[in-house]
């Protein structure tokens, strides 16, 4: 099945990152997130002052009026900092920034954090994935699939997390495609976002690829409502999970029974106690 | 000691009967004296005259496969099929209309159309080293694995053996006309031997090697690595005067033979010396000697190669579906026959003339076409599409041949070679020095543009199993040659991909400084910022300054401004803030052209 290739929306952030910067000293613009936002409280942050210590040039400044915000929590030093990134600055800067704008969580902050996801340095990299996905920024769902299709392990790792995090249901496509690929974190994320035959999909890769890899997404789903993942795949699961018979498959359905909602489906849950006791989850397949 | 009478035209009726000193040649040696004077080339010209108007039966058309079990024949072109039990210790032979094999101490002969045997003689543990057949007697030259073991035998369609020669000189490959047979020997002579009476009628000395008698298409040949043809001028052999054919000296794969010694054997097994080979026929129709087709094959395991007579120039190239074990040249085209046991019909350009199965997998084969024409039912594709099929076919050890390849492919004037470079760098079964050498070519080419343009579309894709990023540099260096500004933006978008290699950003950074329009402003202003002060090593310093010099060139007033900026700005890294000073300072010195990098500094890299 072909993947949509989120490259062009990124390169349109990027775009944005740097319209809103294309001059030095300009004062970054607003992404559309905020320009429609009502006028924020007055700020307790010292903006002029941030503003002039982060455009000094000197590292220990920059470092320290990013500390300033980063602890004041304050959203309105967040595009102070956008600015910054769109700049530039060395690592460490660089490093703290991107840091910073995760704790500010603020979703306008996608933008000037979509380029750095790209950055030849790993750990810049890296660390502007985690802060996107602190944003919530409506861009990060494209940047973390983008992510989930680059070269780098630790990279693929963090998007396919984030992609559950944030419920980007468009990536279940290429979260299947890279389970099998030693992307174990895709397994959580697809136990949160599939449906369907994307569910029995994912379940039917159980008994292919090795237990661990699978683990992490079967809880989530057993717990989904019953409008996401129907009642026959979840039994399915829960009885090739009984029939695996070994420690973790069954711990793991322990963990489910006790995490079972009040309202979940009674059938899944008598599924699960009757598993639990070594029956067939339902009397008929006895 | 027994001397060397000279000829005179007198006694050329003598030949029948005394070539050296008149002595009968029976028992071990007899015929195989060096102690003998040359005669200046008279008994055989004498010989040639006398047997001019018979002809050598050519061999039938047909393939005989080898396994552990069985030989396997296939008459060619018609296809139809037959097979015998019981294996062959060396390749067999196609001898006439029969096929001439050799196994556990007997040496036997089949009938090429059928697979029947005609007889079975014992060898004492010999193995056959060369046959050949005039249509009523078999000859050939048996020997041990140990030297001094060399066996002619004799024997008519009934198995009766006329004549046993044991020597303890080395007997090549032997050929047969009218009755006489001819046995070269001691590398420098061919001994023509009476069969029947086995007396020595005339003897040649030959100024180069000679192990191989051969009976091509009715012709005979003498030599090895040239040839000499039996006709009137072969008294003048020995003066190097005689009809001469020979290949054109050109390095190929694995050093292929084209006969090869004819006092070896050649054994059936996995051995390379099976699969590295050349086939020719020469002939002297039309009067000068030269080969069918005006072309030889030669084969490294599935590749074969279709080469020039003329200057060994690559003229079509073929991949087959098994290592070749057996080719053989027509008069129109060529045979290949490989482990699949497919036998591949080739037309004399290459293209496709049919085929046949031999019905088994094979561990070597024979066949012999000399005598049929093989019209073309196919036209081969492009000969830059025949090298990439090939190259894609063969295997990462098989770098000798990838590398000819790679060096035919660029000799062809055809955009499509740009792809083929292009594939061979993304294709995981290149071994990196090839790929390297392809990286190299691929700057220096200057047609194929939509190939180029297509392959900076596709970046690394760990989801599709795009695993190998596109040759960005060497594609950067030759569309920046031809000024082909419609690569812009996808050089931009690279510049800005972690996957590309940092000496190739380096080198789309250097065309972009050259190429880029407004359009790619933002693209190179994201890519400045995000490095101007993370640039950490050469590369990447040398790609920042070059997109800084683009931003000078297209982005107006603001690009200007975010170029000045960033030199000053304390936090730059050093060798950035340097170029750009220097990119500043010649702007200023020369307002409206700045100076990029010279893409031709870049060209002679991977």
């Amino acid at each position: 099945m072909p993947v949509r290739n989120p490259r062009t929306l990124i390169i349109s952030a990027a775009l944005l990152l740097t319209a809103s910067a294309s001059v030095w000293a300009a004062p970054p613009q607003a992404g559309p997130a905020t320009a429609a936002k009502p006028a924020a409280p007055k700020s307790k942050l010292d903006l002029p002052g941030l503003q002039k210590a982060l455009e000094s040039g000197d590292a220990a400044q920059m470092v320290s009026a990013l500390d300033t915000i980063s602890k004041s929590g304050d959203p309105a030093g967040a595009p102070l900092v956008e600015a910054l990134l769109g700049r530039g600055a060395d690592a460490t800067v660089l490093s703290r920034a991107i840091e910073t704008l995760g704790v500010l969580g603020q979703p306008s902050s996608g933008a000037a954090l979509a380029p750095y996801a790209q950055h030849r340095t790993p750990e810049l990299r890296h660390a502007a994935l985690r802060a996107l996905i602190a944003t919530k920024s409506p861009l990060a769902g494209d940047v973390l699939r983008r992510a989930l299709h680059g070269s780098d392990a630790t990279q693929r790792a963090i998007a396919a997390r984030g992609l559950g995090e944030l419920n980007v249901r468009a990536a279940v496509p290429e979260l299947l495609k890279v389970l099998p690929k030693d992307v174990n974190e895709a397994a959580q994320s697809l136990g949160q976002l599939c449906v369907g035959a994307e569910c029995e999909k994912f379940t039917g890769m159980l008994g292919h690829l090795r237990f661990e890899t699978m683990e992490s997404g079967m809880v989530p789903l057993l717990l989904r409502p019953q409008a996401d993942v129907p009642d026959d795949v979840k039994l399915r699961l829960i009885e090739k999970l009984r029939r695996m018979a070994t420690q973790p498959a069954n711990q793991l359905l322990q963990t489910a029974l006790a995490k079972f909602p009040a309202d979940g489906s009674a059938k899944v849950k008598l599924g699960l106690e009757r598993a639990l006791k070594g029956f067939s989850v339902t009397e008929e397949s006895e | 000691m027994r001397s060397f009478k000279p000829w005179s035209a007198l006694a050329s009726m003598a030949l029948l009967t005394s070539a050296c000193g008149g002595n009968i040649a029976k028992g071990v040696g007899a015929p195989f004296s060096e102690t003998c004077q040359s005669d200046q080339g008279k008994s055989i010209a004498a010989l040639e005259e006398r047997l001019r108007s018979a002809k050598a039966p050519p061999a039938a058309p047909v393939a005989v496969g080898v396994n552990e079990t069985g030989l396997y024949g296939v008459t060619l072109p018609s296809g139809k099929r037959w097979a015998h039990q019981g294996t062959a210790d060396t390749v067999p032979i196609v001898a006439g209309e029969l096929v001439v094999a050799s196994h556990a101490g007997a040496l036997f002969a089949l009938d090429a159309k059928s697979g029947r045997q005609l007889w079975s003689v014992p060898i004492e543990n010999r193995k056959l080293r060369g046959a050949g057949d005039d249509g009523n007697v078999t000859v050939a030259v048996v020997a041990g694995e140990s030297p001094g073991k060399s066996r002619f035998v004799a024997v008519t369609r009934t198995g009766e053996v006329l004549r046993t020669i044991d020597s303890k000189v080395e007997l090549g490959f032997p050929a047969v006309k009218a009755g006489i047979a001819f046995i070269p020997w001691s590398s420098q002579y061919v001994t023509a031997i009476d069969v029947k009476t086995g007396d020595e009628v005339a003897r040649l000395l030959v100024r180069e090697i000679v192990t191989q008698a051969r009976n091509f298409n009715g012709d005979l040949w003498f030599g090895e690595k040239g040839l000499v043809r039996f006709d009137d001028k072969i008294g003048l052999a020995t003066t190097n005067q005689g009809t001469h054919v020979d290949l054109p000296a050109r390095p190929l794969p694995g050093k292929p033979l084209w006969l090869g010694s004819g006092n070896q054997l050649w054994p059936v097994g996995n051995s390379a010396r099976l699969k590295i080979r050349i086939s020719a026929l020469p002939t002297a129709a039309g009067g000068s000697p030269h080969f069918t087709n005006h072309a030889y094959l030669a084969s490294y395991f599935r590749v074969v190669l279709g080469l020039s007579e003329q200057d060994g120039s690559v003229r079509f190239v073929k991949s087959l579906g098994g290592d070749a074990l057996g080719m053989s040249a027509a008069q129109q085209g060529f045979a290949v026959c490989d482990a699949s046991g497919k036998v591949s019909l080739v037309s004399e350009k290459g293209g496709d003339a049919g085929s046949a199965e031999l019905g088994a997998r094979l561990t070597a084969c024979a066949l012999d076409v000399s005598a049929i024409s093989l019209p073309e039912t196919q036209a081969p594709p492009a000969l830059a599409e025949q090298i990439g099929q090939a190259l894609s076919d063969l295997t990462p050890d098989m770098a000798v041949a990838q590398k000819l390849l790679v060096d035919e492919l660029t000799k062809q004037d055809d955009p499509l070679v740009t792809k083929i470079l292009i594939d061979l760098t993304s294709s995981a079964k290149i071994p990196p020095d090839l790929r390297a050498a392809a990286r190299k070519l691929i700057a220096t080419r200057r047609s194929g543009k939509q190939y180029m343009l297509a392959a900076l579309e596709r970046h690394y894709d760990y989801v599709s199993d795009v695993l190998l990023p596109p040759p960005l540099g060497p594609l950067a260096d030759a569309l920046a040659a031809m000024n082909e500004v419609s690569a812009t933006p996808l050089l931009a978008r690279h510049l800005n991909d972690p996957a590309n290699e940092m000496a190739d950003v380096e080198r789309a950074a250097v065309a972009l400084g050259k190429l880029a329009t407004p359009a790619e402003y933002e693209d190179l202003r994201t890519f400045f910022a995000l490095y101007r002060a993370t640039a950490d090593e050469p590369s990447l310093v040398k790609a920042v300054v070059a997109v800084g010099g683009a931003l000078l060139r297209i982005g107006g007033a603001p690009g200007k401004t975010v170029v000045e900026r960033a030199a000053q700005d304390p936090l730059t890294q050093v060798d950035v803030k340097r170029g750009l000073g220097a990119l500043l300072a010649e702007q200023s010195a020369a307002p409206g052209t700045p100076k990029t990098t010279n893409v031709a500094q870049t060209a002679q890299r991977p």
